[in-house]
């Protein structure tokens, strides 16, 4: 049970944009890819949510994704994309219903009348039911978005099998507060037995929250394995082309990266 | 999370009141919108150059009082029955085939502008219909006669449909649609369309000539029973596979690689999409000619009512589409009494000051 990916590659036209990543995200952890601009991160997760054309291999608890039909993969896992406008005037608990549309929630149909409110309450969104979507704020609505994706896989284990949470630069748009609000939900659903896949920019809060951290460089997976194996002076210096120094919290020696630790 | 655990028993679903959701007025107004569509109806079957009355009608039909009194005379029968029931039959089809069109099209295109006599696709299916209109006697002489009444209907389905799938392919690059490309496409479309009518219309004979231009400004006069039975099946066919897809286009709102990502078979939903509203779009064009502006009016004001969800926005699309146009087609015989308007003239003359006033309160959305 997890989530596989092995000779991975990807390419549009003649020009690879991923060559031959193999890389497996557990249910109970928070796996978060990182790199440059331009690594792949976006297109790996875009390959892994179905979005496009691969070699290789991706199985999702044991099943290939190529021979998942949508409404089958819909159960598995949920995909927040990086930012969703709309062109009708749809309001936020319309948008957060459609979570429901694959009816696979794992909650009881009289409950799911009311989750859209649990899940907007959990993205410190109560009380934006009734708000147009197209009215809210670029944070407010990556947060609307992910209280329908949090609808659509409510129970990170259903049947027995762990659901995953796949998310495009979840954080990108928030600030301070809501970032760790969205840190702590997928973390809160990986210890309760889903799994989660971040594509994350911020290197403090990949330290701070992931479990499992895949290090993208030029297409290729540069380095995979815990924070403080992969968060090194030499790996983060040499895929970020840029030299930096890690720093260590006093608290427990937990990495962090200092920008103004940087070196021309 | 004991805040959240709510005591109410969840069965009572109906009596209460979720903010943000629309539903029991979307319901409400489709049942308002029944209701106008009788009234509408009701008063077209009993209005027009005969003074026979809705109580002599009724009397008539249902034959109280005994067929001595002659309430309703022979000619009456004729009227009311051949003339102006085939009229608002043909209407509420073609307004409710245009309305949906519009409705599926801009749920297709994620995109309030999109509507089949804006993008091209009323052009194609009429280039279809004009080809049928001036070849079918010579060139297609052996095909036409096979078709019987579906000549005209399937010939404008085809160019319908070719000219969605030549649009869909054109503006849509990896699930997401450009407005400036689709209008601009949309304007290429109807260009040469124009161009393989005008060479058609040079080719025509006199009596062609005049069917064509009447019924190039759209107009429900001479609505007949055949006419009925021609476009009726194809439209009726096309509206009733439209609520399968209402899900679908709820999802499609959030782009393709969403909706794929909630489960739903996107080139699946696309492909009946565009079948369906080619189908539609062709028959009403078909047998009406080009009524324009019905499909971008009716979804845009019953989104502001009612919401832009599918499963209640298609069917009252579809009555409301079908009301309009009855008032439409009422208007246009009335302006210019005995004589009358074809009636793209006056959903024109409505509808385009419509359309730029969505525009001007849109211009921001549009990324032009």
């Amino acid at each position: 049970m997890s989530i596989e990916i092995s000779n991975l590659s990807v390419s549009f036209g003649s020009r690879p944009i991923l060559s031959d990543v193999g890389l497996t995200a557990r249910p109970g952890q928070l796996t978060a890819i990182v790199g440059p601009n331009g690594s792949g991160k976006t297109t790996l997760l875009k390959a892994l949510a179905g979005d496009l054309a691969f070699s290789g291999d991706i199985r999702i608890n044991g099943v290939a994704l190529s021979a998942m039909k949508p409404w089958q993969a819909a159960v598995h896992r949920a995909v927040l994309p990086q930012s969703t406008t709309l062109s009708f005037p749809y309001t936020v608990r319309e948008i957060v219903r459609l979570g429901l549309m694959s009816g696979r929630s794992g909650v009881r149909d009289d409950e799911a009348v009311h989750l859209p409110d649990k899940a907007l309450a959990r993205v410190d969104l109560a009380g934006f039911a009734g708000r147009y979507y197209q009215e809210l704020s670029g944070g407010e609505q990556q947060r609307v978005q992910l209280a329908r994706v949090l609808c659509q896989v409510w129970r990170p284990v259903l049947d027995g099998m762990p659901r995953y949470l796949l998310l495009d630069e979840p954080v990108s748009s928030l600030d301070i507060k809501h970032q760790l609000i969205i840190m702590n939900i997928a973390a809160a659903f990986a210890a309760a037995g889903g799994g989660v896949i971040a594509v994350l920019h911020d290197l403090n809060l990949t330290a701070q929250f992931a479990d499992h951290v895949a290090m993208m460089h030029r297409g290729r997976l540069a380095a995979a394995g815990s924070v403080s194996d992969v968060l090194t002076d030499a790996l983060v210096s040499d895929v970020f082309e840029c030299r930096i120094r890690i720093g260590a919290t006093p608290a427990n020696g937990g990495p962090f990266v200092l920008p103004q630790a940087a070196q021309a | 999370m004991a805040l959240g655990e709510q005591t109410a028993p969840a069965s009572a679903g109906l009596s209460i009141h979720l903010p943000g959701d629309r539903t029991a007025r979307a319901r409400v107004a489709i049942l308002l919108l029944i209701g106008l569509y009788g009234v509408i109806c009701t008063a077209s079957l009993a209005s027009g150059a005969s003074d026979a009355s809705l109580r002599d009608l009724v009397v008539g039909w249902l034959g109280i009082g005994g067929a001595e009194t002659g309430v309703l005379s022979e000619r009456d029968r004729i009227i009311v029955m051949d003339i102006r029931l085939p009229r608002i039959l043909l209407g509420s089809l073609v307004g409710a085939a245009l309305a949906v069109s519009g409705a599926v099209m801009q749920g297709l295109f994620r995109n309030p502008l999109a509507d089949p006599g804006i993008v091209g696709v009323a052009s194609g299916a009429g280039l279809g219909a004009i080809t049928v209109i001036v070849l079918g006697g010579t060139v297609l002489g052996p095909a036409v006669p096979l078709a019987g009444i579906y000549a005209l209907p399937l010939a404008a389905f085809f160019g319908g449909l070719a000219s969605t799938l030549l649009l869909y392919r054109v503006a849509t690059r990896r699930g997401q649609t450009s407005i400036a490309t689709m209008l601009l496409a949309g304007i290429a479309l109807a260009a040469m369309a124009g161009a393989f009518s005008g060479v058609l219309v040079y080719l025509a004979d006199d009596q062609q000539l005049r069917d064509l231009t009447f019924w190039g400004l759209g107009s429900l006069a001479g609505s007949t029973w055949s006419k009925i039975w021609a476009a009726g099946p194809i439209i009726v066919l096309a509206l009733l596979a439209t609520p399968f897809l209402a899900r679908g286009l709820d999802g499609m709102v959030l782009g393709e690689a969403s909706a794929n990502h909630l489960g739903i078979p996107v080139q699946r939903v696309k492909n009946a999409a565009i079948v369906a509203v080619a189908a539609a779009t062709g028959a009403s064009v078909a047998v009406a000619g080009g009524i324009g502006f019905i499909g971008i009016v009716v979804p845009h004001l019953l989104r502001l009512t009612i919401g832009p969800e599918h499963r209640y926005l298609l069917p009252a699309s579809a009555l409301l589409g079908a009301c309009l146009l009855l008032v439409a087609d009422a208007i246009s015989r009335m302006i210019v009494a005995p004589a009358e308007l074809p009636i793209g003239i006056v959903t024109a003359a409505i509808g385009a000051p419509f359309f730029l006033w969505i525009l001007l309160r849109q211009r921001g959305l549009l990324d032009l």
